[in-house]
């Protein structure tokens, strides 16, 4: 069965090659090339380019992210090209094809002064809240910047926390749940490179701003071949290059974090380079700003050098390393990250990453081929003396590939991955080894895309992922369909889904988020499938609506087992689970307004199946809510310019988490025939009954911003006034059972930020 | 004009919304309300002339000091008799320096007997726990079985006993060297060596050759011992005596309502014995088990 899997896919692969070859000798041409931003080098995407042949036959592509685009099948011969997008000046051309030729026309195009407002209107409506097909939405860095924050630059994981279906720990811990999913189910890639732990200890901030990111996929399920190796989610993220015309920059001061960003060519036309940096000033702002100790510490530094490499191919290096430390679950003037002797959660990502993209001269193909290396050091304890360690590795290296035929695109790639995995638990998991593992993994996928002309867009595949030091291996079907027709598109997506390496945390601590990585313990390998359907509706009058319901069934979960005892080293024990759900998002868009109102309905439900589960609950099984459920979400984003100003609005509603109640506590005395209760003090008692039977109140908040931006010559300053949590609702975080102390998140916190961009 | 009255329009209803909800803090009350005031935990003794009981008030402190008073009366009812005993509360201190009240009172359990441990609060609040005493077991040794001098056993018979013996140990004495002390060896054994017994009671199969194995492996001079005299102990216990998987697993066990019989409150409070019983095996069995009969020892 092993053998036939791979012997599967080869085939597959092998025929896909040979029609590469057949392809070639064809008697068609083929026209392609990348299509960049006259002002600053940078690709566009949504560019229309279109060939018209002698009778007025119009053939035409629009370009993807990287600013590509290929129009193939076109009988040799002249054409009138042209590429266009509003509020640029279009370029037109007149071509002449001949038989099997493959030209590459790159095209630049410069921004039409008279038209810029349209302009504007235009590149934000490719986006938006409400637009999502078949759990995939992709965030542009102006939807990020419609969500209020304290700080002047906007953040990915600010408006991922918008979204319907993605639960938050809230402002204190970085964790994101996606559709039921655990963070470490999430798959988080910048440019190709993982992202152990991408979101920083504040909720408001992350390993991606705003002014780093070209375009985020967000998969809240049912991914495609493309993706593996993790249970949930995928956010794929993507960087943009530097502008390779003119140098540029950006400085921001406010009370969270300081950045600077700067950006230029180092080659005129030819490379770029940009680097951001950002570091939180928590303890010098906010703190002040409400006499409140605010024990966080974050930042991160990204940089990325960009090279055109000939017309036919470009390459990228990009580097990413984030820090974070602070104390999640406490509060109070006594906690003080720099004392020696206080326990913290700190955590560094380090990545490294080589893009390469490649347009065969003599094949209709797209070639991307990554290399990467990224790192994750975390520790729980006293600095320098910590009591629970981990450090991770991983070596990726892909080639994915997209050759297109006719009606048709497929895509196939290959990928070789070592980890390196070692935890140091303290005890915390008990019956988890904690030793160093090397992990091999390798595989390939094949991924066609269909396109009819009745609007149908079907995108079956298969992925083999195969873990050859460990002997496993799973061929993993996925689909994802869609159907449109004008304004409207149904789709639905579905799969197999495995995660061999996993994140082990104690969710039962909510003020801990330490994370052990680990090859699936118990001899377990977690696994899911996703369904997903939904209805879009894409409007000119700038109204989008859209609607989808989701299911994933989980198995084989590693989840920590309970205990009375009060500590947090328990066994894991196995857990199975669900998670059901629809959202239903509407935005409107029009001249000066932008708003999206979102609704959220869940429910996940798990199965703890381990051996004590009998002896303590008289059943096989022990239904819970995790701690993650959360059942209700209303999200409200409103963003208007007026007299100059632009006011940013947003208000969240999230219905209790679910939390261990308990009945008191007592004391434990082992009574086993032999124990003497004049002897023995006993043992202090938790009294839990059923996991998680407790709910936390609601969580709602409104922030609010408002920016004034000034020209001034050659530079422009932004002035952002805001506040979060404006009528400074206490929402709880973390009770302590044991102090009975609660930790909120965070309270009103009024911000002045500036930015100077030049 | 009308993107200004947008934009005043919206904040309005920001601040509005804000003014509904401002400053409200939801509190939560992380204790379930149950009818559970305190937590019991002891077993009594059929061979002990006095009894006693760990009381712990269920509380809602972490830090509570349980070496402060107490509001509880604990008093035991002989449901089989009508006799009623209270109990008289002692603060004990332990090793680790912690304190706790155990109850006691001077009570010889008697077999068969239901006894009602009822604690009391000064308010009529009542916890309380069950327990039957088991009844008095009557050890039955039967003949030696020699198979032939490979696998020696003798079955002993505990007449009387309701439920699996607990802590079943067979005990042996020797001497390893003239005028040397006496080694006691304790061989404990698994449930796999009982059974229940047609004529009311469990019959534990003594593997006296199996046993000489284990024996050689921790008496420190193994190769001349004299058999001095061998033994039987088991634990009788109540009904309930019984923990979930048939281990005292503290992991499992500390997981509240699990191994508890207290009513209005936690814990266990069952009735045990322990038992002995001791025999003589024939020399010519001693010596086909490898050991050298007393008499014959200068």
């Amino acid at each position: 069965m092993r053998l036939s899997h791979f012997s599967t896919l080869s085939v597959l692969l092998l025929s896909l090659s040979l029609l590469c070859i057949e392809t070639a000798t064809g008697q068609t041409a083929t026209i392609r090339g990348f299509v960049t931003d006259g002002g600053d080098g940078r690709p566009m995407e949504g560019v229309n380019v279109v060939v018209t042949d002698g009778s007025g036959d119009l053939v035409g592509s629009a370009t993807d992210a990287d600013g590509f685009y290929i129009i193939r099948r076109l009988t040799p011969g002249t054409y009138s090209f042209r590429a266009s997008f509003i509020g640029y000046i279009s370029v037109e051309e007149t071509l002449t094809l001949g038989a099997d030729q493959i030209i590459t026309k790159n095209v630049t195009l410069n921004f039409d002064e008279a038209n810029m407002d349209e302009v504007v209107v235009e590149g934000e409506r490719q986006g938006g809240g409400a637009r999502v097909t078949a759990g995939l939405q992709t965030i542009r860095p102006q939807d990020m910047e419609l969500v209020p924050a304290p700080d002047v630059s906007a953040d990915l994981v600010n408006y991922l926390t918008t979204l319907p279906g993605v639960v938050s720990s809230g402002d204190r811990g970085g964790q994101l749940f996606i559709r039921g999913g655990e963070p470490t189910q999430n798959l988080v890639e910048l440019d190709g490179m993982l992202i152990y732990q991408p979101f920083h200890i504040i909720g408001f901030y992350s390993a991606f701003p705003a002014d780093i990111v070209r375009t985020s996929d967000v998969y809240a399920g049912g991914f495609g071949a493309k993706y593996g190796g993790r249970l949930s989610s995928v956010i794929d993220v993507a960087s943009r290059n530097g502008n390779n015309r003119r140098f540029g920059g950006a400085f921001t001061v406010a009370p969270f974090v300081s950045t600077g960003l700067l950006e230029g060519p180092l080659i005129r036309n030819k490379a770029s380079f940009i680097v951001s940096v950002r570091e939180s000033v928590i303890k010098q702002g906010a703190a002040k700003l409400i006499d409140e100790e605010l024990p966080f510490e974050f930042g991160d530094a990204f940089g990325k050098l960009h090279f055109v490499l000939g017309a036919n191919s470009q390459a990228s290096f990009s580097a990413i390393r984030t820090h974070d430390r602070g104390v999640i679950g406490g509060t109070g003037t006594e906690i003080d990250i720099d004392d020696p002797e206080q326990q913290q959660i700190d955590w560094t990502n380090t990545a490294l990453g080589a893009r390469f993209i490649v347009l065969p001269s003599a094949l209709p193909i797209f070639a991307e081929i990554k290399l990467s290396y990224s790192i994750l050091d975390q520790e729980f304890g006293i600095i320098g003396d910590p009591n629970r360690t981990t450090d991770v590795g991983r070596f990726n290296g892909s080639a994915d590939l997209t050759y297109f035929a006719g009606a048709a695109e497929v895509g196939w790639g290959l990928f070789l991955r070592t980890s390196t995995l070692e935890n140091n638990l303290g005890g915390q998991f008990q019956n988890v080894t904690s030793q160093k593992e090397f992990i091999t993994e390798a595989g390939a996928y094949i991924e066609p895309t269909f396109k009819t002309n009745s609007g149908f867009k079907i995108n079956p595949g298969v992925r083999l992922h195969a873990f050859p030091s460990k002997g496993k291996q799973f061929l993993e079907p996925r689909l994802r369909v869609f159907y449109e027709t004008g304004p409207h598109t149904i789709s639905a997506a579905s799969g197999i889904y495995h995660q061999e390496i996993v994140g082990l945390n104690d969710r039962r601590d909510a003020g801990n988020v330490y994370t052990a990585w680990t090859s699936s313990p118990l001899g377990l390998v977690p696994r899911a499938i996703h369904v997903i359907g939904g209805y879009q509706y894409s409007g000119a009058s700038g109204i989008d609506f859209s609607a989808e319901g989701f299911y994933k069934d989980l198995k084989e979960l590693v989840i920590p087992e309970w205990s009375a005892f009060p500590r947090f080293s328990v066994n894991v024990q196995p857990a199975d689970g669900q998670a059901i759900g629809f959202d239903v998002r509407a935005g409107y868009e029009k001249d000066f307004f932008k708003g999206f109102l979102s609704y959220g309905w869940s429910k996940v439900d798990y199965e703890a199946t381990g051996d004590v589960i009998p002896l303590w609950f008289e059943s096989v099984t022990q239904e819970f809510s995790p701690a993650h459920d959360r059942r209700h979400q209303v999200s409200a984003l409103g963003a208007v310019e007026f007299a100059g100003f632009e006011l940013s609005t947003r208000w969240q509603y999230g219905s209790g988490l679910p939390f261990n109640e308990s009945v008191g506590f007592d004391t434990f005395v082992l009574i086993n025939g032999e124990n003497d209760v004049r002897t023995d003090p006993g043992t202090l008692r938790v009294l839990y009954g059923a996991p998680y039977t407790g709910r936390l109140p609601t969580y709602h908040r409104l922030d609010v911003s408002l920016n004034k931006t000034f020209k001034l010559s050659g530079a422009s300053a932004t002035i952002q006034a805001g506040a979060i949590n404006i009528y400074d609702r206490s929402n709880l975080f973390f009770l302590d059972l044991f102090t009975l102390q609660r930790t909120d998140q965070l309270p009103l916190i009024p911000s002045l930020g500036l930015k100077l961009e030049f | 004009m009308r993107r200004f009255s947008t934009g005043i329009s919206i904040l309005l209803v920001w601040v509005l919304l804000g003014i509904t909800f401002s400053a409200c803090e939801e509190n939560v009350n992380p204790f379930r309300e149950e009818a559970r005031y305190f937590t019991l935990f002891g077993a009594l003794d059929m061979n002990a002339d006095s009894q006693f009981v760990r009381v712990s008030p269920i509380r809602q402190e972490v830090d509570f000091d349980e070496g402060g008073p107490i509001d509880a009366v604990l008093t035991t009812f002989d449901l089989t008799d009508g006799s009623i005993l209270p109990w008289t509360d002692s603060l004990f201190t332990f090793d680790d320096g912690s304190q706790g009240h155990v109850f006691f009172a001077p009570l010889r359990i008697q077999p068969g007997h239901t006894y009602r441990i009822e604690v009391e609060r000064s308010d009529g609040i009542i916890a309380s726990a069950e327990t039957t005493v088991p009844a008095l077991p009557v050890p039955v040794v039967d003949p030696v079985s020699d198979a032939g001098s490979l696998f020696i056993t003798q079955s002993v018979r505990w007449l009387g006993v309701e439920y699996d013996p607990f802590n079943v140990e067979t005990y042996y004495r020797f001497l390893t060297a003239p005028g040397a002390p006496f080694t006691d060896v304790a061989v404990e054994y698994d449930p796999a060596n009982r059974s229940p017994d047609t004529a009311n009671g469990w019959r534990i199969q003594v593997d006296l050759s199996s046993d000489k194995d284990k024996i050689i492996e921790v008496v420190p001079q193994p190769g001349n011992l004299t058999f001095m005299g061998i033994g039987m102990g088991i634990t009788v216990l109540d009904d309930q005596f019984d923990p979930p998987g048939g281990r005292f697993d503290p992991e499992v066990l500390v997981q509240p309502g699990v191994f508890s019989n207290v009513e209005n409150g936690f814990g266990f409070v069952g009735a045990m014995g322990r038992f002995t019983v001791e025999w003589i095996i024939p020399d010519d069995i001693v010596r086909n088990l490898g050991y050298v009969p007393p008499q014959q020892n200068p």
